[in-house]
């Protein structure tokens, strides 16, 4: 029988050799986040009331996380949404669906262009208060992908390219969530920070890699009667390396 | 004697060791689908319309059919929404059942076909198209049941009680919470795993209902393709 060579693992700094447990014989790990080179870690919420009195939508959009020219891939861990409908008013009963699609903007657009295209999307408020914003350390690099907030009022359907607008998205849905709203909402109907999408460990994130990948979260709500309200916001968390794997 | 692990690329630097717990330094990887045209992970969202009530018992309203012989198919995640709509429904239970198909040889149709035909809905672009057969999603009716054997027992339940939203209701009264994982295979875990023996194999979700009520529902499904022969595990 051949001897059997043990051999202790020592770090780069500390030469101090890693545990193995006593009973289980299992090697002890510390799990770190995965590796941001050059650049870093994201968190970016928005936040929008994308339909006026009267008004419903069909796919709007209310929520986009897009990828710049920089070069860089997104690997996005989790995305929520929040969604209120306030007393106010007297709302029309009926099916509300929220989905996450992944798209493209066309050529030639760009974060700060969206306003710009397409018919009756509203205004984007503004990528970020300051690129520098959503770090979650302040040493890490600029990201490359951007949450962006849109404004309130409009049903955003404009943004898809169908209507031509300033996206192209794929014809189905990475994720789907689906519920009704009542005629009469009070209290509140208040659905607060719902995944849409949520990488666990060993799971395949969704990943971002050419200039001008997107995200978007749209929605197809009813009418609403005057004065009554919904208020959507939306979590993006992602990290931004050279590739991935 | 002691040794350091270096990496394929990174050999200069070796792992660390926490100097106190002694623990190895790791980051946790998905399955390996990177590879240029090499299978990868996939996620459809769909959401029926609004639903007939009464449907009879075990009406199927969600059908997932693989049927490539090149790869096999391991569902990771499959999360169920259902709400209620202005119409209430009358005491009574709601039963939603996933239960596995096998030698799925015809499938289910009448609803909403959301496969993802087109090379979409690929978690990262550069992952190949899916080979996925078809999902198919109710509308506001049942589907039209295929030709597959039904396991006997279900992989996953939910029961629901109508008699604790009754009157509520009309203010979207949510049946099953949203995005409920019915099925789900965490790190670690065994996936559903399915191939094309017998002519193809799937899941399905069940609905049970009472008599009156409107509802809707929506199911988000994510999963992994890989090379047959690759094996798995």
């Amino acid at each position: 029988m051949a001897a059997q060579i043990k051999t202790q693992i020592s770090g780069e700094n500390n030469l101090g050799p890693a545990e193995v447990e006593l009973n289980n014989s299992a090697l002890r790990v510390h799990v770190m986040p995965e590796d941001q080179e050059l650049f870093g870690y994201y968190q970016m919420a928005t936040r929008t009331t994308p339909f006026s009195a009267g008004t419903g939508g069909i796919n709007g959009v209310v929520g986009l996380l897009v990828l710049g020219e920089m070069g860089n891939v997104a690997v996005v861990k989790q995305i929520t949404v929040s969604f209120l409908l306030t007393s106010a008013g007297t709302g029309s009963a009926g099916q509300v669906t929220i989905n996450l699609v992944r798209g493209k903007l066309v050529t030639g657009a760009s974060p700060a262009t969206i306003s710009g295209t397409g018919a009756n999307q509203g205004t984007v408020i503004s990528p970020m208060n300051s690129m520098m914003d959503g770090r979650k350390r302040d040493s890490m690099a600029i990201p490359n992908a951007v949450a962006i907030q849109l404004a309130g009022g409009t049903t955003n359907t404009g943004l898809v390219s169908s209507a031509g607008g300033a996206i192209f998205t794929e014809p189905f849905n990475l994720a789907t969530v689906t519920f009704f709203q009542g005629t009469s909402v009070s209290p509140t109907q208040t659905i607060t920070n719902l995944d849409l999408w949520n990488t666990g460990a060993g799971d395949v994130p969704i990943v971002l890699t050419s200039n001008w990948d997107a995200l978007a979260i749209t929605i197809v709500q009813p009418a609403s009667s005057t004065a009554q309200t919904t208020d959507i916001s939306c979590l993006f968390r992602w990290h931004e390396m050279t590739s991935y794997p | 004697m002691t040794s350091q692990i270096v990496g394929a690329s990174n050999n200069l630097f070796p792992v660390e060791v926490d100097p106190n717990t002694l623990a190895m330094h790791t980051t946790i990887r998905p399955d390996d689908l990177f590879g240029v045209n090499a299978p990868g992970g996939y996620s459809v969202g769909a959401a029926s319309g609004s639903m007939s009530a009464g449907l009879a018992a075990a009406s199927p309203i969600y059908a997932f059919r693989w049927t490539d012989a090149s790869r096999v198919c391991l569902v990771k995640k499959v999360l169920l929404t259902v709400g209620c709509s202005g119409t209430n429904f009358t005491a009574g239970q709601l039963l939603f059942n996933m239960v596995v198909g096998r030698a799925w040889s015809s499938g289910d149709f009448n609803g909403t076909l959301v496969s993802p035909s087109l090379p979409s809905n690929r978690l990262k672009s550069e992952m190949a198209s899916t080979v996925l057969q078809s999902i198919f999603i109710a509308n506001t009716g049942t589907l039209t049941a295929g030709t597959r054997t039904l396991d006997t027992q279900p992989l996953a339940t939910v029961a629901v009680s109508t008699t604790s939203i009754a009157g509520v209701a009309s203010s979207g009264a949510q049946m099953v919470p949203y995005s409920f994982p019915l099925f789900q295979a965490a790190a670690g875990d065994f996936p559903l795993v399915l191939t094309n023996t017998g002519g193809g194999e799937g899941f399905l979700i069940q609905a049970t209902v009472p008599a009156t009520g409107v509802w809707a529902f929506s199911v988000t499904t994510i999963w992994e393709e890989i090379s047959v022969n690759t094996g798995y595990p």
